[in-house]
């Protein structure tokens, strides 16, 4: 078995005094996809952006440990540079910053270097054609005035060019209709491969149709209630949550 | 009610100023494309009269750019004929006190007027914008949004105000002030008030002010982009955005450039 690429070792987040998570635990090796599924409010946007460092959340013990490395109290630039990413469930509207400069500075920084311009327009434009996503983009102020399927192509779209070794995806299915989670889903898919990990946050199970999860996770009260296959993510549509919870 | 005016009338203003006019009538703009002026760095008062004939068409771009010691008032006038229409960007961007004030008249049926203002204060400038307009026949249209950035110790003082006589039904008027205070030594005042006479309008208005937003400092930070370029380019796109509607490429890359805010070509 490869060792881990990313872990997660009994933390504890407070958000504002206020203890959310309780002791979460994952293990991520090269190559595997994990789905979390759970219930709103048990705790799955804390985890996410507690793992990016988000300043908001406090961690008050446990670890994250990307590539062996611990990278619990890197400021969020660091961990980006470590290439861990996270596909925001709601990205902000940066007004006057356009999608181009955004994507430059953010592929110089993470990707350690200036790209040359013609180099760097290549490589996007590829990019847009495979999302489906209109050159014009680029020219926009970053996410203002998108909808909800144009944000989501976009994280996929930073997600393609910043090639990260570690994806965490916050709810990235929710807010498309049934041809742009078909198309954020096989981009998804396709950057899968051996080296990367990726973990899905998801309500459903018809993202995972197309990124089929190696683990699936019930999250509930703030940690991992359950773990098991690709089938407990099928058993959690037909049943709900409550059998787990039970338990 | 306290006095937010950066100069007051009987201030005496250092200087010696200027007087320009521009007069427009339908198909015999006064020249092509945008209207970019200057105001002189003499320092005194300048006026500015801008007519507008029916169905005129004008763009212009009003800068004031003066040297650090400079102080002025410049003043100007509008008036907009039947079915004519003014874009108007006014950038306060240099001198140690400037005061911007502008009274539109609205009063040929189906005249619009937009005007885009940025005060762009630093150091311990102090800038001030007075936006009047008057609509006094019906079916006219105006829209002021004005972009306050104060830095260190500077200050920006906004006044904002529409009239709406009972003669204007069916007028559409709005204004909006956003403000981006980057120092807690900064001062940014807000005055948007709106004047209606008249039932059959629509009219919005609104101010805000506020620092860089942390969300999005942390949403570019989780892209790599360390915190002081996160802020750097959110404070450039503050900036940038009463220019973006300037048509003439040239003039609004000549004034990005002037103001550092210069952002990635894509073509």
């Amino acid at each position: 078995m490869s060792a881990p690429l990313f872990e997660i070792r009994d933390l504890h987040v407070a958000v504002e005094g206020k203890e959310v998570l309780k002791g979460v635990n994952l293990v991520v090796r090269r190559g595997e996809v994990h789905a979390i599924m759970g219930r709103n409010g048990t705790g799955k946007t804390t985890l996410s952006y507690t793992l990016m460092g988000h300043p908001k959340y406090q961690v008050l013990s446990g670890s994250i440990l990307l590539d062996g490395e611990d990278i619990t109290q890197l400021k969020p630039e660091e961990r980006a540079k470590k290439r861990l990413f996270l596909a925001f469930q709601y990205p902000v509207a940066i007004p006057g910053v356009s999608v181009a400069s955004f994507l430059r500075a953010s592929m110089k920084s993470v990707r350690a270097g200036e790209i040359e311009p013609s180099k760097f327009r290549s490589l996007i434009k590829d990019e847009l054609k495979h999302l489906s996503i209109p050159e014009t983009f680029m020219t926009r102020s970053l996410n203002e005035g998108f909808s909800g399927g144009e944000k989501k192509r976009l994280e996929t779209l930073q997600l393609r060019l910043l090639q990260p070794k570690m994806a965490v995806l916050d709810e990235t299915d929710s807010g498309l209709d049934i041809d742009a989670l078909r198309i954020v889903s096989e981009n998804l898919q396709s950057f899968r491969n051996s080296d990367r990990g990726m973990l899905v946050i998801t309500h459903y199970q018809r993202m995972l149709n197309y990124i089929k999860p190696d683990v699936v996770h019930v999250f509930g009260s703030g940690r991992v209630l359950e773990s098991g296959g690709p089938e407990l993510a099928l058993k959690l549509e037909e049943r709900g949550y409550d059998w787990v919870e039970g338990a | 009610m306290k006095e937010h005016q950066i100069f007051k009338s009987k201030d005496a203003i250092p200087g010696s100023g200027s007087r320009h006019a521009v007069e427009a009538v339908a198909g015999r703009s006064p020249a092509t494309g945008v209207l970019h002026y200057r105001i002189p760095n003499t320092g005194g008062v300048h006026e500015i009269d801008i007519a507008l004939g029916e169905g005129a068409r004008v763009e212009m771009v009003i800068e004031q750019a003066n040297s650090a010691e400079v102080e002025s008032l410049s003043r100007v006038k509008v008036k907009a004929g039947s079915d004519s229409t003014l874009k108007l960007t006014v950038i306060l961007d240099g001198g140690a006190k400037s005061a911007f004030e502008i009274d539109t008249s609205v009063e040929g049926r189906g005249a619009r007027v937009e005007l885009r203002g940025l005060l762009n204060a630093k150091g311990s400038q102090q800038f001030s914008l007075r936006a009047d307009a008057v609509h006094a026949v019906s079916d006219t249209y105006s829209d002021l949004q004005v972009w306050c950035a104060a830095r260190d110790d500077s200050r920006t003082v906004f006044n904002g105000r529409i009239h709406i006589l009972q003669s204007a039904p069916r007028t559409e008027a709005f204004q909006k002030n956003r403000n981006l205070m980057l120092s807690k030594r900064a001062t940014v005042d807000s005055f948007p008030k709106l004047l209606i006479e008249n039932d059959e309008v629509k009219c919005a208005h609104g101010s805000s002010t506020s620092s860089l937003e942390p969300e999005q400092t942390y949403y570019l930070q989780a892209r790599g982009i360390d915190r002081e370029t996160a802020e750097s380019m959110m404070l450039k796109g503050f900036l940038r955005q009463p220019l973006e509607w300037i048509s003439d490429a040239a003039v609004r890359g000549e004034i990005e450039s002037r103001l550092g805010v210069v952002e990635e070509e894509w073509s």
